[in-house]
């Protein structure tokens, strides 16, 4: 018997050690490190949990940096990229921080795919000095608890505060103006919530039902008697892909002909698969990628979005993603930065707060400030609707 | 009249995920029953079912032998679980055996993490899945699906059991081991017995569910936290009595979130656990007979 449960327990730790050693340290794939070349650093999740995220990000980030080195560097400097895999691991992010700091040295470091790893990774930066672009989401990432800017940190993705607004600005527009708001019962759903609790009145919305609904959702049909018998005039269902796709599809079968907005957090084509009939026409709101042949010409963003569309699908055999944009942003304004200053950590920090003024690049325009890290406004997000499984532009 | 067709909704509702339920407390019910050990990975066997199914379907075999294989495989796994995991363990305390089913739980959902990711994944429904309405009341054809399939297995059970010599050689094992085992019942095989159907049930219970809420690798936790509830709450050591707890468990928590906040439908159903517990530990619809307490 000892011997079984022994034999188990070894088992295991077979087990664990392999998961240990296969996660060992970060892979650092340098392109040409000649004597004169300036250091950057890749930290994202391109595998474990959050790959979906992390992978197309870390892709862009090595296809710029090869592109431009192509074309001879910045002013005739190579640039010496570190990609680090954090495994979605926050553990590993920062061991993956560290070294990019202490032992690579990098002038600048972009990357933190989801917002706990960029949280746990950016107090090595402020205590190192070294400007960190996330490309995360969370509010925290950029102001801390007082809400003043973190030094050395900027963020490329909207707030979940944008999206929010967007929504409402969609709303007033469309004069819907009692509408219900239900968002999954977990740290996305709640923020989401406290931001439409926050901003509602400033749009003239006003919320005829609030509720919560699990990330394990199964059945929504008994919470959505209630909103049904609230008689509003939009549903805004606030969730990630899985149980938003639930939600929406119990408030068509329930036939309640109502307008469905749901959060950006669905804009992916998983959603159309999952959720089937029932995701068509969904209004939401996302960054302008997925529709950017849709875009009016005169927008200064087309360009640039059809342009990094196609160079990553010619590259990588499959469509760009918002993430992967992220990545991009944050590469483009590390560029300009180091055109202008060169590799010094601080001047780099000074000149993305200071002079970099308005900024277009593939998320939005960025107004990056020395009380706003991130820059971006509601604007940034498009309204799309879901047509025939399809994403169409409803709204600018 | 709205109030009339809120309440049909809201059993509606209750019916089908108590179906489900029933369908993954079966499955607690038999395992204890003749092993005396409570399965935590029961849940992971309806998530084993659900995304095998996908898996099966999205590779172009049709609908119905995607569920059946799926439901095989994963019998296999229950299998491979039973020999490995618990028939080597058996001479262990009750706790050891039920702390194993918990590391096998979570060692089967990072095996799913590996193989589909953390993305949710759908399955169509198996019948075209137009809502019939009745009394102003929608109800779906795959929650009809659910709610048959519980109750056909909820009569082959009560058949199993009380008319068929191997049911009964299982319950032998529960009352008196020792006994059976003198009358030529090897209690090793009814522990394997046990396991592979209580995992094929629980397969079928994912496939079920599969349409209805999608399924991802960890849609098995909730379900099997649920399902033992229903277990304790209707009477572990009974199939029938384990059924109907689940479809009270559904119906409560249809009409707690439907009339009051989905926030508490969960303080309801463990409330209710607890209380079940304090008053009647054999379980509400359970003879009460001493067999196990």
């Amino acid at each position: 018997m000892k011997k079984t449960l022994l034999s188990l327990f070894l088992l295991m730790g077979a087990l664990l050690l392999v998961a240990c050693s296969s996660s060992g340290e970060g892979d650092a794939s340098g392109t040409e490190s000649s004597g004169d070349s300036i250091k950057i650093a890749g930290i994202f999740s391109a595998s474990g949990g959050a790959a979906a995220l992390g992978e197309p990000e870390m892709q862009t980030l090595k296809m710029l940096v090869d592109q431009k080195n192509a074309d001879g560097g910045i002013n005739g400097r190579k640039i010496d990229l570190v990609t680090y895999d954090d495994k979605s691991d926050q553990n590993e992010a920062i061991l993956s921080m560290k070294k990019a700091l202490t032992q690579d040295k990098v002038s600048i470091v972009i990357g933190g795919t989801t917002s706990g790893n960029s949280l746990a990774m950016l107090p090595l930066a402020e205590q190192n000095q070294v400007p960190y672009i996330s490309v995360a989401a969370s509010k925290q990432i950029y102001m801390n608890e007082n809400g003043q800017a973190r030094k050395w940190v900027f963020k490329m993705p909207q707030d979940d505060q944008q999206a929010v607004e967007r929504i409402l600005q969609y709303l007033k527009d469309n004069n819907l103006t009692k509408v219900a708001w239900l968002n999954v019962a977990n740290s996305f759903g709640t923020g989401g919530h406290e931001e439409f609790v926050k901003h509602m009145e400033n749009y003239g919305v006003e919320s005829v039902i609030e509720d919560e609904f699990e990330a394990t959702v199964t059945d929504a049909k008994p919470l959505l008697t209630r909103v049904k018998k609230a008689n509003p005039d939009a549903i805004i269902v606030w969730g990630t892909v899985q149980e938003s796709a639930v939600v929406i599809k119990n408030i068509r079968e329930l036939a309640l002909d109502l307008p469905v907005l749901a959060s950006h957090g669905v804009a992916t084509n998983q959603f159309i698969e999952v959720a089937g009939d029932a995701a068509n026409d969904v209004i939401l709101p996302t960054g302008k990628l997925l529709i950017a042949d849709k875009l009016e010409a005169s927008n200064p963003q087309k360009e640039l979005l059809i342009a990094y569309n196609e160079a990553f699908t010619a590259k990588y055999n499959k469509p760009a993603s918002t993430f992967g944009a992220y990545a991009a942003d944050a590469f483009s304004i590390a560029t300009k930065a180091i055109e202008a200053k060169g590799d010094d950590s601080a001047a780099l920090r000074d000149y993305i707060e200071q002079e970099l003024g308005e900024y277009v690049g593939l998320t939005g325009t960025f107004n990056i400030t020395a009380d706003n890290h991130m820059g971006l406004s509601p604007d940034s997000f498009a309204m799309v609707r879901i047509v025939d499984g399809k994403w169409t532009l409803e709204d600018k | 009249m709205e109030t009339f067709s809120q309440m049909l909704q809201l059993l509606f509702s209750g019916l089908t995920i108590g179906a489900i339920y029933a369908l993954i407390a079966v499955g607690f019910v038999i395992i204890y029953n003749v092993t005396g050990i409570l399965n935590f990975a029961q849940g992971e066997f309806a998530m084993f079912g659900a995304l095998i199914s996908i898996s099966l379907v999205k590779a172009n075999l049709p609908l119905w032998l995607a569920i059946i294989l799926s439901i095989v495989i994963v019998a296999v796994i229950g299998a491979v679980f039973e020999r490995t995991a618990i028939h080597t363990a058996r001479k262990s305390s009750m706790t050891t055996l039920i702390i194993i089913t918990i590391g096998v739980s979570i060692a089967f959902r990072g095996i799913a993490i590996l193989i589909w990711g953390t993305q949710a994944q759908s399955l169509p429904p198996f019948t075209d899945n137009t809502p019939i309405k009745f009394l102003e009341a929608v109800l779906l054809p795959q929650n009809l699906w659910a709610i048959g399939l519980a109750i056909v297995i909820l009569i082959a059970m009560m058949y199993f059991f009380n008319y068929t010599f191997t049911g009964k050689s299982l319950t032998a094992c529960v009352v008196n081991p020792f006994a059976a085992r003198l009358m030529g019942i090897n209690p090793n095989k009814m522990s394997l017995l046990a396991v592979v159907v209580s995992a094929g049930v629980g397969a079928l219970a994912g496939t079920v569910i599969a349409p209805i809420s999608g399924a991802s690798y960890d849609m098995g936790m909730m379900l099997g936290i649920k399902a033992f509830v229903a277990a304790v709450v209707g009477g572990l050591t009974n199939a029938p009595a384990a059924i109907a707890g689940a479809f009270l468990i559904g119906i409560i928590e249809a009409f707690t979130e439907g009339l009051w906040s989905s926030g508490l439908k969960d303080v309801v159903s463990f409330s209710l656990l607890l209380l079940i517990l304090f008053v009647k530990p054999e379980g509400l619809f359970a003879k009460a007979s001493g067999k196990r307490v």
